[in-house]
Order: structure tokens, then C-alpha cells, then sequence
């Protein structure tokens, strides 16, 4: 079945170059995700809305590098002014050491994404930017990657700089070095979120702390962008919030004939 | 009944009750994001568009009002590509938070500065000062207005 995805998705995925389903059967690909095991203690509460939904087969993968060194992020928390799109990014590139551009970031597809839950009250940046989901799958990879490299170039760990996607030995003159796209080749490596792996330290920023110009501005301000209002899913007659007359009221059920009436648009 | 209308420089057709909001039509039947749905009052700003050079509420103008009319939303300035160069300034300020009220910013402030291309800053912030933007980006904005005026009056 082909996931419904939202244009909004299906453009960063075409701007991507794959599908997500090209992505996990594909050629060569190094993905991080949950461990299985810790999903429940991982999000608590907000498991409520369910952690697989309709269409893909696994819907638990953070980072996902390809064979051609670009790096996919998938995020639960969603840019609705905030900068959070952008924000992601950086946090992305920060700790994988690839230049901002080489990203891409896919967020709050609920066919394609990690479920969050809700974006809210100031919760992304705690959620997301300290040691623990999108940061810390983006740590695993690098360090995932900084071990492949010790083992290809035959040099000790502390030996290994990341920077710009390329694994050199330092104060090897960048004679020995490694690509991450040479890393991960055709092979397919899965790796669980590990929560050990370290976040680079503040000192070391070169993409976050700095000002990069919001991603998704040139759209907004040329009336393209794609608010929540403007989404279209297959199929679709109309879409419109319908709030609950009271706290906590769940639908019970919906009195189909009566909107069959609707013109399809 | 069949109204007449002109958007972003085509010529549209469009079979519509003539009292349907503007907005409605501008959405539903020609599929613009530009224009949006604030208040649906006419009190907030993000559904303006420009009619015959006049900047418009389009929630609650009915389509029949501007039959014949040209119509410019925000996406009839320019392209992401080619931005006109008050969506530029826009960029250059990064002059938004969430961008919902961005198009009645950006378009009462295009129409505004058409017809007055001299105006002080004073009469700048008095021209939007109708329009609503709730996340207080309205200071990054008022500069992203007055750079594109300078270049205006240049």
C-alpha cells in the first residue's frame, strides 16, 4: 500500500531523491532507530496516538544516511513558526559534521515519521535538541560511522576528526580519510539508538549557534507554502477541525451519508 | 452564475454562487495559498489581495463585487525563484514567524506604497497598522517594509 503522504513530504523525499520504501530496501543505506525495547519508556504518555500508523512498515527511524553521503532526518516536531524545521536541521548537521545543505529533513508525517506526539509548550528543544531522539540519533550515526572508519583506515578512535562528511586521521594531512558515503557503500547497516553516544560540545559548534535564514521563508513569503489548511490527501473532499463539546470526548460515530453529498473537488 | 474574473494576470471563469466570499473562490476553486482565512471578518488582514490596485479583504467581499476585476494575491508578485523585490525584503529581514499573516502584510504594503512611493515610516506603520500579526514579528516586518520603500523612492 503507498503511504499518504503529505506534499509537504513527498517534496523533501522528490528533493531527496528516493522514496522511503527505495530508502529501506535500497542499495546502501546506514539507519538508526529505536530499540524495539525501549519505545514505551522512550515516549511515556504519548504513545497513546500510537507509534505505528497506516502504510509503512517501520516507522521508527531518525537518521538515515545514504550511499551518496545525504543525510534524511525524521522528525516528530513540527515547524509552525518557530524555526523548528530549520532549527532540526542545524541540530542535524551539527552533530553528523555534514555541511546544512547536505540534509533533509522530513517532519510530522505520521505514514513516515517517529510520533512525538504533540509539538507544544516550548517541549521540541527538550524533546529533541539535548540527549536523547533526534540529537542522540544523529550522535549514534557519527559515532557509528567514526568506528567504521577506525576499522577501514586501521587508526585508533581518538585518532578520527569528522568534518564536512569526510572521517580523516588527524595530523594526517587529510591523506587518510574517509567519506561517509565510502563508508556506507552498498551495504545496509541498522543500528538501535544508542544512549551513550555523546553530543559534540557546545565549543565545537560550527552550524548551530550560528544564523542560518529559515528554509521554508522564500515559500511563505511568496504565498507557496504549505500551511495545515492547505493540505490535500488522496481522496480528500473537505478537511476541517471539528472540536469536541467537551474535555477528553472521543467520536463515537460519524453519520457518513450525510456528507456524501459533498461535491468532489 | 458564471463571473468574470481576472487572477495574477489569467483570465478566470468561475460558476459560483455570487454572493461566495472572494476568499472562497480565490481557495477552493483556483486552489491559491496566498490569501488565507484569519478571522473571516474582515478584521485581520491575511485574506487581502489587491483589486484594481486597492488592497481588499476577500473574506468578505462576495466574488460578484470584483467581477471583471484584476486580481493580485501574494503569489501573482513573484516566484520563490524570482521573488518581487518586496518579498526580498521580506527574505532579507526574515521578516516571519509562522507566515500566516505575511499576505495581507505584504500585499496592503505593496498597494500602499504604489499609490504613496514617498511615504515616512510614521505613515508606513499607519498604513498596516490594521493588519494583525500575533506573534509579534511585526517589528522585523515594519524594517522589511521600509527597505523595500527606500529602493521604492530611490
Amino acid at each position: 500500500m503507498k503511504p499518504h503522504l503529505t506534499s509537504d513530504a513527498r517534496r523533501a523525499l522528490a528533493n531527496a531523491g528516493f522514496t522511503r520504501r527505495a530508502f529501506l530496501q535500497g542499495s546502501g543505506a546506514l539507519i538508526v532507530t529505536f530499540a524495539s525495547a525501549s519505545i514505551s519508556e522512550r515516549f511515556g504518555g504519548v504513545l497513546a496516538q500510537g507509534i505505528n500508523g497506516a502504510g509503512a512498515a517501520r516507522l521508527d527511524s531518525w537518521i538515515a544516511i545514504g550511499s551518496d553521503g545525504v543525510v534524511s532526518a525524521y522528525t516528530g516536531k513540527c515547524d509552525f513558526g518557530q524555526g523548528l524545521y530549520t532549527a532540526q536541521m542545524q541540530l542535524v548537521a551539527e552533530e553528523l559534521c555534514v555541511p546544512f545543505n547536505r540534509v533533509r529533513l522530513i517532519q510530522c508525517d505520521t505514514s513516515m515519521t517517529p510520533d512525538q506526539g504533540t509539538t507544544s509548550g516550548q517541549q521540541s528543544h527538550p524533546a529533541n535538541f539535548n540527549t536523547t531522539n533526534l540529537a542522540l540519533a544523529a550522535a549514534t550515526a557519527r559515532e557509528t560511522l567514526l568506528t567504521l572508519a577506525a576499522a577501514r583506515l586501521g587508526a585508533p578512535l581518538a585518532t578520527l576528526v569528522a568534518k564536512d562528511g569526510v572521517i580523516a586521521v588527524n595530523d594526517s594531512g587529510q591523506s587518510k580519510r574517509v567519506l561517509y558515503a565510502e563508508l556506507v557503500g552498498g551495504r545496509k547497516f541498522e543500528v538501535s539508538l544508542d544512549s551513550n553516544a555523546k553530543r559534540r560540545h557546545p565549543r565545537e559548534w560550527t552550524v548551530l549557534g550560528t544564523a542560518v535564514p529559515r528554509v521554508d521563508m522564500r515559500e511563505m513569503v511568496t504565498g507557496r507554502f504549505e500551511f495545515v489548511h492547505n493540505v490535500k490527501v488522496p481522496g480528500m473532499l473537505h478537511g476541517a477541525v471539528v472540536r469536541p463539546p467537551s474535555v477528553g470526548a472521543t467520536v463515537t460515530s460519524v453519520d457518513e451519508p450525510r456528507f456524501a453529498i459533498c461535491p468532489a473537488s | 452564475m458564471a463571473i468574470m474574473l481576472t487572477v495574477n494576470g489569467r483570465a478566470q471563469t468561475i460558476d459560483v454562487d455570487p454572493a461566495t466570499p472572494l476568499l472562497y473562490v480565490l481557495s477552493d476553486d483556483l486552489s491559491l495559498r496566498g490569501p488565507k482565512f484569519g478571522c473571516g471578518l474582515g478584521q485581520c488582514g491575511a485574506c487581502t489581495v489587491i483589486a484594481n490596485g486597492q488592497a481588499i479583504r476577500s473574506c468578505v467581499t462576495p466574488v460578484n463585487a470584483v467581477a471583471n476585476q484584476d486580481i493580485t494575491t501574494l503569489e501573482g508578485l513573484g516566484t520563490p525563484e524570482q521573488p518581487h523585490p518586496i518579498q526580498q525584503a521580506f527574505i532579507d529581514e526574515q521578516a516571519a514567524q509562522c507566515g500566516f499573516c505575511l499576505n495581507g502584510v505584504i500585499l496592503t504594503a505593496k498597494a500602499f506604497l504604489d499609490r504613496n512611493p514617498r511615504a515616512t515610516e510614521q505613515q508606513v506603520q499607519q498604513a498596516l497598522s490594521g493588519v494583525l500579526c500575533r506573534c509579534y514579528a511585526n517589528v522585523r516586518m515594519l524594517r522589511a517594509v521600509n527597505r523595500y520603500a527606500k529602493e521604492v523612492a530611490r
